[in-house]
């Protein structure tokens, strides 16, 4: 439960609340259309409308945006009631719903999982008003419900992406807790393949800043020793399945996994290697944590911030795909959370050593001037 | 069969396709494009819309067809749950899981088992009954 109340951002809670129950009000509201689709519409579009008017009592946005949220919750507001008494609301909210969606993707808003949420009732919405009547057209109406349903989550899954591989937390720069801050909280909440624990404080102590470098000093000291890829395998290191190339190529050790030590910089439990043109180099280290759901050893606070991926997992034929911003996966796959792992990066990368990407083409570069032959 | 009820059923199906197509594209993307991924997502995507097409039409079998589709989703989310006590994962509710993964399907079965109870209940006989002038009728 603490999970799942970690994806809705504490501003969020009272809009979602008050949607929440402006949809249970309109869907027990009598004296308004028996029709069930219209019963539905006046619903999902009373949750939009109550957000809406509720945003603005969490957040601290301006005056443009919030009149914007207020007449947005109005025109929703002005739709469901239409649709509670049955009169036209198809046109209004065709229009409406989607041009809701696109102004958050454009503002490129915090997905948390109320935005998401709220996505997919406004494409309900929609789906309602062009998919159920003969004026638009059926089968337009059912490729455009469908469609809006794909881009808007895949836009919604690259940001989320975007942002994770943005969030840097450069252990040389004292002011890394409050320059991503933002960063970092979208990547809380929006639990699209990224599952974070929300930051107690997004500001590092100086004492935290000192034990992150010394983290990242002493991981660098020790990795010398894996500088070749050979040594890493003598080790017990063992490629992943199904891949020997690339620029993040992650090498377990299985014993490593299951000796009990977090975060020790002698023995981290993944090795990641840059391999390519017979050249390999090594990028960093992940550490990861022996069980699922324990939280990760975090002495550097906001710039040791540790992950987990929320992941699917496919059993026709096996294979592993990511959890959708909607939170789902394809058909005959199931749903798992992977222990929390964070990487420490000993090249020095754009972005500090406890980044959670490194730009590929940054890699190629590197393995160019670096790497040893195999 | 065919009512404002067979409408909703059938959008939350073509929301459900969307979500699906969404999550098969993930899926591809990060096993290298091999289509094998794709066979039973695809699969169950077009038997969706077939039976989104069928219950629009009327068809009994439609209804049949999406409880059962919707009863293995609710056993993937019940065996997420089972693996997720097992030591090295760990299962992740979220808010949007829990609507699409648990919540849609409940009510597009309960949806459907009220369609299939409708369905097959034979019409209602109306009798007409004379009453003479004056006196009133009681149920």
């Amino acid at each position: 439960v603490k999970v799942l109340l970690d994806g809705i951002a504490p501003e969020h809670a009272a809009a979602l609340v008050a949607g929440v129950l402006a949809a249970i009000v309109m869907a027990v509201l009598k004296g308004g259309s028996r029709s069930t689709v219209d019963r539905w519409a006046a619903s999902l579009l009373a949750y939009a409308a109550a957000l809406h008017v509720f945003l603005p009592f969490g957040h601290s946005d301006g005056v443009g945006l919030t009149i914007a949220l207020l007449a947005d919750g109005a025109a929703f507001g002005f739709l469901a009631w239409r649709a509670h008494l049955g009169r036209g609301w198809r046109i209004g909210a065709a229009i409406l719903a989607p041009l809701t969606i696109v102004a958050y993707l454009i503002r490129a808003e915090d997905g948390d999982q109320v935005g998401t949420l709220t996505a997919l009732v406004e494409l309900t919405a929609f789906g309602l008003a062009v998919a159920t009547s003969r004026k638009v057209g059926r089968v337009f109406g059912s490729i455009g419900t469908v469609f809006a349903v794909v881009v808007a989550g895949a836009a919604i899954w690259v940001a989320t992406f975007k942002a994770h591989q943005a969030a840097t937390a450069d252990a040389q720069d004292p002011s890394v807790g409050h320059s991503h801050a933002e960063g970092h909280e979208h990547l809380a909440r929006a639990q699209a393949g990224v599952i974070m624990r929300p930051l107690a404080s997004a500001h590092a102590t100086a004492a935290q800043t000192a034990a992150a470098i010394a983290l990242a000093n002493s991981v660098k000291t020790s990795m010398a020793k894996y500088a070749k890829l050979s040594d890493a395998l003598a080790a017990g290191y063992r490629y992943p399945i199904g891949k020997r190339q690339g620029m993040d190529v992650h090498m377990e050790h299985p014993d490593y996994k299951k000796d009990g030590r977090y975060l020790d910089p002698d023995r981290p439990e993944m090795l990641v290697y840059a391999i390519a043109d017979g050249k390999a180099t090594l990028m960093g280290v992940v550490f990861v944590m022996e069980r699922a759901g324990d939280a990760g050893v975090d002495p550097g606070g906001p710039i040791t911030r540790w992950h987990a991926h929320n992941l699917c997992i496919s059993l026709m034929p096996p294979g592993i795909g990511i959890v959708t911003p909607f939170g789902g996966c394809p058909a005959s796959s199931v749903t798992i959370t992977v222990p929390e792992m964070m990487h420490v990066w000993i090249v020095e990368p754009p972005g500090g050593p406890f980044a959670e990407g490194v730009d590929q083409a940054w890699a190629r570069e590197y393995l160019r001037g670096h790497g040893t032959v195999l | 069969v065919t009512s404002a009820k067979s409408n909703v059923v059938y959008v939350l199906l073509l929301v459900q396709v969307g979500m699906s197509l969404l999550a098969t594209l993930g899926e591809l993307l990060f096993m290298g494009g091999n289509l094998l991924y794709a066979v039973a997502p695809l699969l169950r995507i077009t038997l969706t819309l077939i039976f989104g097409a069928m219950l629009l039409r009327g068809r009994r079998l439609a209804l049949v067809g999406i409880v059962v589709l919707q009863g293995l989703s609710l056993i993937g989310f019940a065996a997420s749950l089972v693996i997720g006590r097992l030591p090295q994962v760990d299962f992740t509710p979220t808010l949007t899981g829990v609507v699409t993964t648990f919540l849609l399907p409940i009510v597009l079965i309960v949806y459907c088992g009220q369609l299939l109870s409708t369905s097959g209940r034979p019409p209602a006989r109306v009798v007409a009954v004379e009453v003479p002038a004056g006196q009133e009728v009681s149920a």
